[in-house]
């Protein structure tokens, strides 16, 4: 594996890691969620965060920004519109649910509005980094 | 109802050529992926790409890519 085949690899798996944490940490922040006050989720919620945080951090870690025009070609552009896409659909369609729920429950607004950032950072970040898994090896 | 794709013949010419995906995507300045996706149908490249990778590989582009249309 070449070398911007591994920093390709790291960056899909970094921004897996960082939907995954991000959409795992806000839904402990659900306010249903909170109230329960159970420790193993308050653990959850921390590691959540620090994960997300860390996966963040690196991926603006020099060894990427340093190759950004050989991790930015053409297929990862596209690759980067369909997951922005698909961020817009799942972030339309969270919307539409939030407005379900806020007119049939009692559920606090800032809890809706939560739901629609799971859908609309997570979404794309998780489909962009599954898009730019590396290539199989050559036959 | 025609559905048209589009064929290309990156593996044989880079058989010909000798040349690895790794190697081709070095010269053309794309990664290894990219490549790999274009071969196997995924990713349809641009025209500025397709004309490097037919540049690359020495032959016309209409060689390289070419349209398959199944009825």
């Amino acid at each position: 594996m070449s070398a911007i085949d591994k920093l390709t690899s790291w960056r899909a798996g970094l921004m897996l890691v960082s939907g995954v944490a991000f959409a795992l940490w806000q839904a402990t922040e659900f306010g249903q969620v909170r109230a329960l006050d159970n420790p193993l989720l308050r653990g959850l919620a921390a590691g959540a965060v620090t994960l997300w945080i860390c996966a963040t951090a690196a991926l603006l870690l020099p060894m990427f920004s340093r190759h950004l025009s050989s991790l930015e070609d053409e297929l990862s552009r596209h690759n980067r519109l369909a997951a922005l896409g698909l961020g817009y659909w799942v972030m339309l369609l969270g919307t539409a649910g939030a407005l379900v729920l806020a007119s049939r429950t009692a559920i606090p607004a800032i809890d809706l509005v939560r739901l629609m950032l799971i859908a609309g950072v997570a979404a794309p970040l998780i489909r962009f980094g599954l898009m730019e898994r590396a290539a199989p090896d050559e036959e | 109802m025609k559905n048209e794709q589009l064929g290309n013949s990156m593996k044989v010419q880079r058989a010909r050529t000798g040349l690895t995906q790794g190697q081709l995507a070095e010269k053309v300045e794309v990664t290894r992926k990219t490549i790999n996706s274009v071969e196997n149908g995924v990713f349809i490249p641009s025209a500025l790409l397709a004309i490097k990778l037919a540049r690359v590989l020495g032959v016309p582009v209409e060689e390289l890519f070419f349209l398959r249309q199944d009825e």
